[in-house]
C-alpha cells in the first residue's frame, strides 16, 4: 500500500492546472478524440482502459470517445492536495455509449452547472500530452444553490 | 459456526494525541478492553489490528510492550473500515473454532501525516488527477439535492445533530454543539460541501475481546452476541453508477439482517459512516431506515436521535468522535458495545437491544467503496433472578 511518504514527493515548482492528464498516445491522431477502450463481447468502455476486460478478461480495443456527454454530478474543490491550484471542479461525464469518464469542468463558480447538462470536451496541448477539460455545451443563468421542494 | 460474543470493550479519547505514538495509543485501548474483559493475556490466542497510515507491523509495536508477543498478529488494512474487517477476521477466527479469545484493535494517528484531505493512492487515475473523498461525497451531495429537490439546510442539520450527540460523549474529538447558519457558512471544502461537513482527522484507538459465547463465563463483563457479521469490497463499474445509492451498503445491510434474522425496524441503535453530512441520508436509505428520497424527513421527525425509535450515532458520529480511520470501526462497536451493557453514560439509548454497526472504506475509482463491513450485536441477557 502506498506510505504517505510516496505522496508527499518533491513539490512541482508550479501548481498543477485545472485538466485530466491525457498521455498523447491515448488521444487519435485523426479524429482528435480520447481512446477508450472497447470490449465488443461484453459491450463494455472505459477510459483509462484497464489492462484487459474487467467482465470477460479479454483483450480491449483502443475506440474514439464521443466528446459530448451529460455532467451525471460535480463538486468544485476549495481545499484540495498540495499542488493543485485551486479552486478546480472535478465531476462525472456520462457518454452515449454508457462509458463514465472522471472529469474536470471549467466553472468560474459552479452555480452555473446543473447535474445533467450537456458538456463538451476539448483537449488543451501539454507538454507531453494534453489537459481534458468538459465545458458547458451552452451556457446557463446561475440558480440558487438548490430550490426547496 | 458456534456463537461468538465480545466480552471487553475500551477506546482512547479521539482527538489530537501529538506526544503519542500509534503503539502507545493502542496499547492503551488493548490494556483498557482486557481489563474491562478481567482477561489475562495468557487467554488471548491472536490480535486481529486494523490500520491504514502507520506503516508496518502496528499491531506488533501496540502489543509487544504488554507481553502479547508469540501469538499470530494479523495487521489488516481495509481503509476507514480497517479494524471493522479486523472485527469480522476475529469473528470468524473465534466462530470457526480456530481461536478461543482473540483482541481486536483499531489504531490511528492522523496528525503524523500533517493535516489536509487524506492521501489516496496516486496511482489511481482519478485521485492522479485531483480527486478526493470530500469531492466524492460531495458529488454524491449534489446528485442527491438535485434528484430529491432538498436544500443545503438538510445537510447541515446532520452536522447539528452529530454535534448535539458529541457534546455528551467524553470521548469525541468535538465537543460543543453548532447551528444550520454555522454550518453553512463554515469554510467551503468540495461544493456543496463545508468543513462542518466534513469529519475530523485526529489520533485514537479502540480495542475489544472477543471470544466464543461458551467461554463468555470466564470474563467479567457481560457478553454482547455478535449476531452478523458480513464484509463486502465494492464491484467495478466503468459505466452509468447510481452514486446516491451506495450499492455495497445495501448489500451487505442486507446480509446482516438476514444472518441475525431481523429487519431494519428492530434495530434500537446504530453507529453508521457519517464521514460526510450526505453520508448519514444516504445511508439511513442503503440501512432500509428510510425509503429512497426520504432521509431527511426521517432526520426531521427527530426517529433517529435520543428518544427516537432508532438512535443513530448516540457517540457523535465520525462528524463529532473525529475519524481516525484505521480506529473507527473497532470504536463503533465499542460504542455499541456500551449502549447494549447500558453503559454509555449520558449519551445511553434507554433499552437498547439490537444495534448495528456499519463502516465503509473508500478511495479507490470504479467502485462505490472499495469496503464495506456491517454489524449486528446483541445486548447481554438479563440475568433472570432465581425465586
Amino acid at each position: 500500500m502506498t506510505s504517505p511518504s510516496t505522496t508527499h514527493s518533491a513539490a512541482p515548482a508550479t501548481e498543477l492546472e485545472p485538466g485530466v492528464h491525457i498521455p498523447s498516445e491515448h488521444v487519435d491522431s485523426d479524429s482528435g478524440r480520447l481512446l477508450g477502450g472497447h470490449c465488443e463481447h461484453c459491450q463494455l468502455s472505459a477510459y483509462p482502459a484497464p489492462p484487459r476486460c474487467p467482465s470477460c478478461l479479454g483483450p480491449l480495443a483502443a475506440r474514439p470517445l464521443a466528446a459530448e456527454g451529460k455532467l451525471y454530478s460535480y463538486a468544485m474543490i476549495h481545499a484540495g492536495p498540495r499542488g493543485r491550484r485551486l479552486p478546480y471542479t472535478v465531476g462525472y461525464v456520462d457518454l452515449p455509449d454508457g462509458t463514465r469518464l472522471f472529469a474536470h469542468v471549467a466553472a468560474d463558480d459552479d452555480t452555473h452547472l446543473r447535474t445533467d447538462m450537456p458538456v463538451r470536451l476539448s483537449l488543451h496541448p501539454d507538454g507531453s500530452g494534453y489537459r481534458a477539460i468538459w465545458t458547458p455545451s451552452w451556457p446557463s443563468a446561475p440558480n440558487k444553490e438548490v430550490a426547496d421542494a | 459456526m458456534r456463537d461468538v460474543v465480545i466480552v471487553g470493550a475500551d477506546m482512547t479519547p479521539f482527538g489530537k494525541h501529538l506526544d503519542r505514538s500509534v503503539g502507545a495509543l493502542g496499547a492503551e485501548a488493548v490494556l483498557g478492553a482486557l481489563k474491562d474483559a478481567g482477561a489475562e493475556r495468557s487467554q488471548i490466542d491472536a490480535v486481529y489490528s486494523g490500520n491504514v497510515t502507520g506503516g508496518m507491523l502496528v499491531g506488533q509495536r501496540a502489543v509487544r510492550d504488554l507481553g502479547l508477543g508469540g501469538i499470530p498478529v494479523v495487521n489488516i488494512e481495509n481503509a476507514c473500515s480497517s479494524s471493522a474487517a479486523a472485527l469480522r477476521e476475529a469473528y470468524v477466527a473465534v466462530g470457526s473454532g480456530l481461536h478461543n479469545t482473540v483482541v481486536v484493535l483499531g489504531v490511528e494517528k492522523l496528525t503524523a501525516l500533517g493535516g489536509g484531505p487524506l492521501p489516496l493512492d496516486d496511482a489511481d487515475h482519478e485521485v492522479a488527477n485531483g480527486q478526493m473523498m470530500p469531492a466524492i461525497y460531495a458529488m454524491r451531495a449534489r446528485r442527491y439535492l438535485s434528484e430529491y429537490g432538498l436544500s443545503p439546510t438538510d445537510l447541515a442539520a446532520v452536522a447539528v445533530k452529530a454535534r448535539r450527540h458529541g457534546a455528551r460523549n467524553p470521548y469525541a474529538y468535538l465537543r460543543t454543539e453548532t447551528t444550520v447558519d454555522d454550518v453553512l457558512a463554515s469554510r467551503p471544502i468540495a461544493t456543496p460541501l463545508t468543513l462542518f461537513q466534513c469529519c475530523p482527522s485526529g489520533d485514537g484507538a479502540a480495542a475489544l475481546v472477543v471470544t466464543a459465547a461458551e467461554r463468555a463465563p470466564t470474563f467479567e463483563a457481560p457478553a454482547v452476541r455478535i449476531r452478523a457479521s458480513v464484509l463486502h469490497s465494492g464491484e467495478f463499474r466503468t459505466g452509468f453508477r447510481d452514486m446516491t445509492s451506495p450499492d455495497i451498503t445495501v448489500h451487505s445491510a442486507q446480509e446482516a439482517y438476514e444472518q441475525a434474522g431481523i429487519g431494519p425496524d428492530d434495530i434500537d441503535v446504530i453507529e453508521l459512516h457519517d464521514a460526510f453530512t450526505i453520508a448519514e441520508l444516504l445511508y439511513y436509505e442503503a440501512l432500509g431506515l428510510a425509503e429512497r428520497g426520504r432521509a431527511a424527513a426521517l432526520l426531521h421527525s427527530g426517529a433517529t436521535t435520543f428518544g427516537g425509535s432508532t438512535v443513530v450515532n448516540p457517540s457523535g458520529g465520525l462528524l463529532a468522535k473525529g475519524h481516525p480511520i484505521g480506529a473507527t470501526g473497532a470504536a463503533q462497536a465499542v460504542e455499541i458495545v456500551w449502549q447494549l451493557r447500558d453503559q454509555a453514560e449520558q449519551r445511553q439509548v434507554d433499552g437498547a437491544r439490537l444495534g448495528l454497526i456499519h463502516a465503509t472504506g473508500g478511495g479507490l475509482s470504479g467502485v462505490d467503496h472499495g469496503a464495506c463491513a456491517v454489524h449486528i450485536l446483541e445486548a447481554p441477557r438479563k440475568q433472570v433472578a432465581r425465586g
